[in-house]
């Protein structure tokens, strides 16, 4: 762990949603997305996503997961690693985990709210990578 | 076997890649290491000649762990607006090129590329979701 102290982490993970996810394919090979993350609380870092994507089988297949997040200015950042969990979240959860989210005004109301609803009828599900070790930050 | 999603993002044509390319964006690359971790640091993408692409990682300690060839993929994308998202993934073999900054030369043995702009069923009406 790097001297990111928690407080600073939490603050950092909260306030900054660019995010690049990786995990390994079919083959072992390192495989990464472009994500926005929803918040960070209790150690885990919440992305939403397909169900059905490639990268739920291979967080499935494997769920060590190292993550690069940034600053929209890419000015500060923070690397992260542990494991992940892949799961359909209960609508309580989803609206406590999509109330944390910073709005995003680039993205449109009819986006977000197609990703709520497809949450709520599982179409979507929760990635929550649970934070072991902060690799480096700048 | 579990079924894959079919819809989403489409890609990018390969004038609109080398266009995307030519910008220099930003991203990150991860390395699976000597320990057999994954770990991941930023990194920008500087050029790709043929099957190289060369990107600057933002960290010279962190740039060590290329100092063997080793498996890695780069990530690079940008979002100036929700339709203009588009963004590379290249897997492949990477190590530091030797020079003062620390960049990283990954020789591409798959590419992959998306686009909002449109999307895989070529649908006008829908809009692209993230994935």
């Amino acid at each position: 762990m790097t001297s990111f102290d928690e407080l600073a982490l939490t603050d950092f993970l909260r306030r900054n949603h660019r995010a690049f996810l990786f995990c390994r394919d079919a083959a072992g090979h390192p495989i990464g997305y472009a994500m926005r993350t929803l918040t960070y609380e209790s150690r885990g870092l919440y992305f939403a996503t397909y169900t059905k994507s490639a990268k739920v089988g291979h967080l499935r297949a494997d769920p060590e997961a190292a993550c690069v997040v940034k600053s929209e200015d890419g000015a500060s950042w923070a690397s992260v690693r542990g494991r992940v969990e892949i799961y359909r979240p209960c609508p309580t959860e989803i609206a406590r985990i999509l109330a944390r989210s910073s709005p995003e005004v680039r993205v449109p109301d009819s986006v977000a709210a197609k990703v709520r609803d497809r949450l709520l009828s599982g179409k979507r599900s929760f990635i929550r990578l649970d934070v072991e070790e902060v690799c480096a930050h700048g | 076997m579990a079924e894959e999603r079919r819809g989403g993002p489409g890609s990018m044509s390969e004038a609109e890649l080398v266009a995307f390319l030519a910008a220099q964006p930003s991203g990150a690359i991860c390395v699976s290491g000597d320990d057999g971790r994954l770990l991941a640091m930023p990194a920008r993408i500087l050029n790709k000649d043929g099957d190289i692409v060369t990107a600057e990682v933002a960290d010279a300690e962190l740039a060590s762990a290329f100092d063997d060839e080793l498996s890695a993929c780069v990530v690079a994308d940008s979002f100036e607006t929700y339709e203009a998202i588009r963004g590379v993934i290249a897997q492949g073999p990477a190590v530091r090129v030797a020079g003062q900054r620390p960049v990283v030369a990954l020789t591409v043995a798959r590419v992959a590329t998306f686009s909002f702009a449109t999307d895989r069923r070529r649908s006008r009406s829908a809009q692209a979701e993230p994935d």
